[in-house]
């Protein structure tokens, strides 16, 4: 205590703070001119799931081009319009300079690129009904479907095809290669187009030069979107653009995280400032406040960008309300005016509040120290963003704010200091055994709601999701007939001919699984490139048809009339066919049919040849999961469902690592205050937490990771407001106005984190401020045995 | 299979011709959908004659159609064997008595979509589409009709060099040219549009 008055007066102490908080400031802002520091990626926010890192860097691959890809359909009422229109905004877009590639001309004869790639293939081919009906035997079945070819209406036999493929094998192959499709473009004049109630729309398709969660490129690319329909709005057409693309949510998501920071932080400002006013009727305090909460900020923000790097959005979010609770120790400062009036003096105040704000500030650190220990890095980040944040401030009470006197009015406090003083007295019945059976009701009610909550663990309940930009997205994949699933199987081999042949394996499974109804259809490489080993099977059940003289093909070519010379030639080509190409995978790759499945093909990292295979309608992922096979190369990736998994499981851990933290602060209050004293301390955030919960509950919140992490800080703040009724004396009504200050700043600040449209950061909110609340009303217990007992020395 | 597409389009188109009618100025035009009779029921006999270069004999189907408005075409071919296609706005089902049928999504192939699409927009009495994808040369004169398409766009232009359609009272016959020689030529007799609505087996046949 003597040291305290020694170290604490110095204007040196302040002198060196103030240069280091310069000094800070200027590394700041070279570090900010030199690289962009702020991120908005959300999966760099996530943990990481564990996994084979080749597998890894593919299934990151594969995310990495989906994310990148943007897809425009532009409608209008006929197809010239529409064609204009989209040769006019893949102009704009163009010109921004955000794109790897765009395309809205698809020239290519498709036709024609297939018949050169797969006639030489010919012998090999089968489609899987061709092929089912002879390995069953049933030759019957078979030749009937080659002759309906032929002869029935609806047929597509062309003279150029019989000579060299009379058993029409090829046709049947890529027929259902088609029909597996659910494509539902239709190339016209070059352009690929949708039709939708009575509109025609033309589709632009790119990849982004740069990530979508970069804020250069949505700041460039957005802008040419906006003016494109400002223009069209202004001529009155009838062009409409549907979009879809991982960067119209980003850009969505990063306008709405902007929009909340300022919200909260200046509705948390606006507030303080107009509480300052009401209280204290003097510029100073508010001066000196806002000070310090700026010194908070800044001095996370640069404590979060030395550590990692970069500081994301969401945590930009979180912080903001560090305005909040950085403003606490201020307002003790100030707020300690009202216990001396006319005798208080800096000194005075800061050793009366000096030890109850550094306990609360080791509590607070405490409790975000629980966050730290999360295996979660965007709550990691925001735990040093708030505890930093709040040692600078801290330190900025305590150095700066003595050197200021300043005058003092206190007269027109005193009807709020009556007020707080009744409202002490009444929490001193709460000893009151007459009061025992509405405790009871009380706890009973907690008790119902908590048994209500319902765990969510859902990673969606990260991004704050624009129905808007959902809905066009939707509309898009509707228009397009395009519907993958966020599961996806990689599938890996030592070479393209073993990888095709895993795939084939695995197709299998799949169209069993197709069967059972828990997807309802797939995307693989090998349904268009048949495996090496499965193209010589399928000859080796062809030849028996093909040679000899009663042949299958003999038959068939007796009933159409097809010249004998015409079958030798045949027969002998067959004969002489090479056998399959190993490089027929890569030849295919490069050709533009490919075009829509070429993403697939995730290349050969080091000496392993890796594809995905796409997903659609998948119902059951659990039973996919099933078809994992790492010694077959298989891995099923479902990345939302294993983070959600995850996320399950750390809601778990911080679960036990909030009951640790209660813990551990409540040993430390017992090192202080003794068995009963830390109890009473303790009292306010356990009962905060138990309403919280309960009150979540019986409204029908669920509870998620971010209930537990805010509970956290709900025992960092509830605790502070029993150390500081314990310390000042629990009769001083200034503490009860101090605490009540504090705790109407900070519920304003998590009070609008609540209406946040993330679903974490409204939890997050919510659950604070409904224990803020409680632990205010309560925080008078702390000081109950004082009142019975009279004033501890 | 895409130019049997063409003749059904054509069929269907003019089978559905008071909507032709309706926006075409064209005289010969108007006169040809004049002499339609139009029914939402027509039962008709079919002889199909595919000539391909490459075979030493026409191929030769014959059978029964019924056209039904905004449900399809059902062919049933009796020679050389029974086999029945039905086309539907979105779809082609085949099946024969022994096999499974089979199902053709129409929707994956672009020009046999093109062709599906004309038919629903005729038979929605929508004329632009038929436009849309052909230049129409109608003639009428005492004896009947001829009409001939030639297709606009590069893609259907690739498969089919011309579609004839002619008739009177009803549509006579369909000859598709293709764009490397092979013809179809399809004959239609013994119409009626009696009874005027699906009895219960075809019902159940345009439901597959």
């Amino acid at each position: 205590m003597r040291s305290r008055q020694t170290i604490l007066p110095a204007r040196g102490l302040a002198l060196v703070w103030v240069l280091l908080l310069l000094a800070l400031s200027a590394w700041l802002a070279l570090r900010l001119s030199s690289a962009p520091a702020l991120e908005a990626n959300l999966m760099s926010l996530l943990p990481a799931v564990e996994r084979d890192p080749v597998v890894e860097a593919a299934a990151d691959r594969f995310r990495q081009r989906f994310e990148h890809r943007v897809v425009v359909l532009v409608g209008a009422s006929d197809l010239a319009k529409a064609q204009t229109a989209a040769e006019t905004l893949s102009q704009s877009l163009l010109a921004t300079g955000q794109f790897r590639e765009l395309t809205h001309r698809y020239d290519e004869d498709l036709l024609a690129q297939a018949a050169a790639f797969y006639l030489p293939l010919r012998f090999g081919l089968l489609s899987d009904t061709a092929r089912q009906q002879i390995v069953a035997g049933d030759l019957k079945a078979f030749e009937r479907a080659i002759l309906s070819r032929y002869f029935a209406p609806m047929s597509g036999v062309t003279s150029d095809l019989i000579e060299r493929d009379p058993l029409q094998l090829l046709p049947a192959f890529l027929e259902e290669r088609a029909s597996g499709s659910s494509a539902k473009l239709d190339l016209k004049d070059g352009f690929l187009v949708a039709r939708q109630d009575g509109k025609v729309f033309a589709l632009l398709s790119g990849t982004l030069a740069d990530s979508p969660f970069s804020f250069a490129l949505q700041d460039r690319l957005m802008p040419a979107f906006e003016s494109f329909a400002a223009q069209n709005q202004s001529q009155q057409s009838d062009v409409t653009i549907v979009k879809a693309g991982v960067v119209f949510h980003a850009a969505s998501g990063t306008a709405t995280a902007k929009q909340e920071i300022s919200r909260v932080g200046l509705g948390a400002l606006l507030g303080i400032v107009l509480l300052f006013a009401v209280v204290f009727r003097s510029w100073l305090p508010l001066g000196l406040s806002l000070l310090s909460i700026a010194v908070g900020c800044l001095g996370g923000f640069i404590t979060c960008l030395a550590l990692f790097g970069e500081v994301h959005l969401l945590t930009l979010v979180f912080g903001a309300s560090l305005v909040g609770i950085s403003v606490d120790y201020s307002l003790h400062y100030f707020c300690d005016r009202f216990r001396l009036n006319e005798s208080w003096s800096p000194q005075a105040a800061l050793n009366h509040v000096f030890p109850g704000i550094t306990l609360g500030l080791v509590t607070s650190v405490i409790g975000f120290a629980g966050l730290l220990l999360a295996p979660f890095p965007g709550m990691r980040q925001m735990a040093v963003f708030s505890s930093s944040g709040l040692v600078f401030a801290y330190i900025c009470v305590l150095t700066i704010h003595p050197l200021v006197r300043g005058a003092s009015t206190t007269q027109h406090m005193m009807g709020p200091l009556n007020w707080s003083a009744a409202y002490v007295r009444f929490c001193g019945q709460f000893r009151n055994r007459r009061s025992w059976p509405v405790l009871a009701a009380l706890l009973f009610l907690g008790a119902f709601g908590i048994s209500r909550l319902e765990p969510q663990d859902d990673i969606r309940q990260l991004q704050s999701a624009d129905v808007g930009v959902l809905e066009e997205e939707h509309r898009a994949r509707e228009l397009m007939g395009e519907n993958y699933a966020s599961q996806f199987f990689l599938v890996e081999g030592q070479n393209e001919a073993e990888l095709l042949a895993r795939e084939e394996r695995l197709v299998q499974a799949l169209r069993r699984y197709r069967e059972d109804g828990h997807l309802t259809g797939y995307v693989a490489l090998s349904d268009f490139v048949p495996s090496p080993a499965r193209q010589a099977e399928n000859r080796a059940l062809l030849a028996p048809l093909i040679e000899g003289e009663r042949s299958l093909l003999r038959q068939v070519a007796e009933r159409i009339g097809l010249p004998d010379s015409a079958v030798d030639r045949y027969v002998d080509a067959f004969a002489q066919a090479p056998q399959p190409l190993a490089n027929s995978l890569s030849d295919w790759l490069a050709s533009p049919m490919a075009r829509p499945y070429r993403h697939l093909w995730l290349g050969s990292p080091g000496e392993r040849a890796i594809s995905a295979i796409g997903l659609q309608g998948v119902s059951h992922p659990h039973e996919l999961r099933r078809l994992s096979d790492p010694d077959q190369g298989v891995t099923f990736v479902d990345n939302v469902g294993e983070l959600s998994s995850l996320f399950g499981e750390i809601r778990r851990q911080a679960g036990w690592l909030t009951l640790a933290s209660y813990a551990v602060v409540t040993v430390v209050l017992f090192l202080r205050y003794g068995l009963s004293g830390g109890l009473a301390v303790m009292a306010a955030p356990i009962a905060a937490a138990y309403a919280s919960l309960g009150v979540q509950g019986l409204i029908g919140e669920p509870v998620s990771l971010f209930t537990i992490l805010a509970l956290l800080l709900v025992l960092g703040i509830g605790v502070d407001y029993g150390i500081f009724f314990r310390e000042s004396g629990a009769d001083s009504p200034s503490t009860l106005i101090a605490i009540a200050l504090s705790a109407v700043t900070t519920v304003l600040a998590f009070g609008l984190l609540a209406f946040s449209s993330t679903t974490a950061v409204h939890t997050f909110g919510l659950t604070i401020m409904i224990g803020i609340c409680v632990a205010l009303l309560l925080s008078p217990v702390a000081g109950l045995r004082q009142l019975e007992g009279g004033r501890e020395t | 299979m895409s130019r049997f597409l063409a003749a059904i389009a054509v069929i269907v188109g003019v089978f559905a011709g008071s909507a032709v009618a309706a926006e075409v100025p064209d005289p010969d035009l108007a006169d040809m959908t004049e002499r339609l009779s139009k029914s939402a029921v027509l039962r008709a006999d079919f002889r199909q004659e595919k000539t391909l270069r490459a075979l030493s004999r026409p191929l030769v189907s014959q059978g029964k159609l019924v056209f039904a408005a905004g449900q399809g075409v059902l062919w049933r071919v009796l020679e050389p064997y029974e086999v029945f296609v039905l086309l539907k706005p979105d779809e082609v089902v085949e099946w024969s008595t022994q096999d499974e049928q089979r199902r053709l999504d129409t929707a994956s192939n672009p020009v046999f979509r093109a062709l599906t699409d004309v038919i629903m927009a005729t038979l929605s009495g929508d004329t632009q589409s038929l436009r849309q994808h052909f230049d129409l040369s109608p003639v009428s004169s005492e004896a009947g009709w001829r009409l001939t398409l030639r297709p606009k766009s590069k893609e259907l232009g690739a498969v089919i060099s011309t579609v004839l359609v002619f008739g009177d009272r009803f549509v006579e016959g369909v000859q598709v040219t293709e764009a490397k020689g092979d013809t179809t030529a399809i004959e239609f007799s013994g119409f009626s549009a009696e009874p005027p609505e699906l009895d219960e087996i075809e019902t159940d046949y345009f439901a597959r």
